[in-house]
């Protein structure tokens, strides 16, 4: 493999070196990745097999941690269980929706894109090891009405959201476990992938208007966050 | 092309592709494996002073299995932008005494936080327990500054 290096990294005694290389001069350095592992682990003696299996050897210790921080930054898909969306994800009892999950809001620290509306995939507060996909009904300040709950308006902390699933009576929500701190969503399902007939963008929409007022924010504040806008919104913290 | 445009093509392309690779082993390892945290603020004194350096495994809140009394980062409830270093007291069954006088348990995927200096700690006193999907890593020994280099000690009350 080529690689061009500053002419200062090599000392000027070494052969490639040429005698006249000023400090900005670049030159070509010829170097060999893992040769020195490779001719310990997989020496010339064995056979054409050692050849393959230093390949897979060298693609799985780059290709999997590639594959893994591509879908850690960026997304993957995932099957949509059950009914608690319904008639947004999964309206068939013998189909299940495949969504794809953007995990950039997380990746990007910006948690201020999550808007109202948006149908967001969490860790569940019951169980870390399971996750809900959910729609995000209200955000930290507004009050929202609840369906099931155990006061009929809760006002909602800072930091925190209230999420719903569509499909009202037949959900584990907010309306059972109460407000979710925010850094519990991990990803926001932007498009439905499979089935091709289900092919379709997820919309930013709340089915019910349940969200009965911001004891905080601005007008501004309020629909620049609704709108998901890169304007700054400023929270009391 | 001259040749000497193509060595500095090939050269850069093998500049990225290299920094691509081990960016994203590095990025597994701080994700799954170990990260350094650097932890501001009294609320963990004297265990943890201000501006401590302390190495974190990320293996235990991925299983979400955290012990009592061992020592956590995790994302602020109220903020989550923000991580806060805390102390685990309770985990999810045990009772717990609140600043009114009451006792009352610490629900199902949750825990309970308290910093070691109990005056001057923003925690679940404030704020109620936590659920373990916020928990970030486990600290176990502190790496920064030199002189203090090594585990920390859990307090004796």
């Amino acid at each position: 493999k080529t690689y061009l290096i500053p002419c200062f990294y090599v000392r000027c005694s070494h052969e490639i070196c040429r005698p006249s290389c000023t400090n900005r001069d670049l030159i070509v350095l010829e170097l060999e990745v893992l040769s020195k592992l490779e001719s310990t682990l997989f020496p010339d003696s064995m056979l054409n097999i050692a050849t393959h299996l230093k390949i897979v050897f060298k693609t799985l210790l780059f290709g999997v941690p590639v594959g893994i921080t591509f879908i850690d930054a960026v997304g993957y898909v995932a099957k949509v269980q059950g009914h608690s969306m319904q008639p947004v994800l999964n309206p068939r009892h013998n189909s299940s929706d495949y969504v794809f999950l953007n995990n950039w809001p997380v990746t990007s620290n910006s948690f201020d894109k999550i808007s109202r509306g948006d149908i967001v995939s969490l860790i569940s507060p019951k169980d870390p090891q399971q996750r809900l996909i959910k729609r995000v009904i209200g955000l930290g300040g507004d009050i929202v009405e609840t369906h099931g709950y155990e006061s009929s308006y809760v006002r909602i902390p800072e930091g925190h959201c209230w999420v719903e699933g569509d499909h009202r009576g037949n959900s584990l929500d907010s309306n059972s476990f109460g407000p979710i701190a925010v850094g519990l969503i991990k990803s926001r399902a932007t498009c439905i992938v499979w089935p091709p007939a289900r092919w379709q963008f997820l919309n930013r929409q709340v089915p019910f208007a349940n969200v009965k007022g911001n004891s905080l924010k601005s007008v501004e504040d309020r629909d620049a966050e609704a709108y998901g806008t890169n304007s700054h919104v400023s929270k009391l913290s | 092309m001259t040749s000497w445009t193509r060595t500095l093509a090939t050269s850069m392309s093998n500049y990225l592709y290299e920094g691509i690779r081990w960016g994203a082993i590095l990025h597994c390892i701080l994700e799954y494996g170990a990260e350094i945290a650097i932890c501001t603020g009294p609320s963990m004194e004297p265990t943890i002073q201000s501006n401590d350096r302390i190495l974190m495994e990320r293996i235990s809140s991925h299983y979400g299995r955290i012990p009592r009394n061992s020592i956590v980062v995790s994302k602020s409830p109220s903020n989550p932008k923000n991580s806060v270093c805390k102390r685990v007291i309770a985990i999810a069954g045990d009772q717990v005494l609140i600043p009114d006088g009451t006792t009352t348990m610490v629900p199902k995927g949750h825990v309970w936080l308290e910093g070691d200096n109990f005056q001057n700690s923003l925690d679940s006193r404030s704020y109620g327990p936590i659920p373990i999907g916020l928990i970030q890593g486990r600290a176990i020994f502190r790496v920064w500054p030199p002189s203090a280099i090594g585990t920390l000690p859990i307090p004796t009350n």
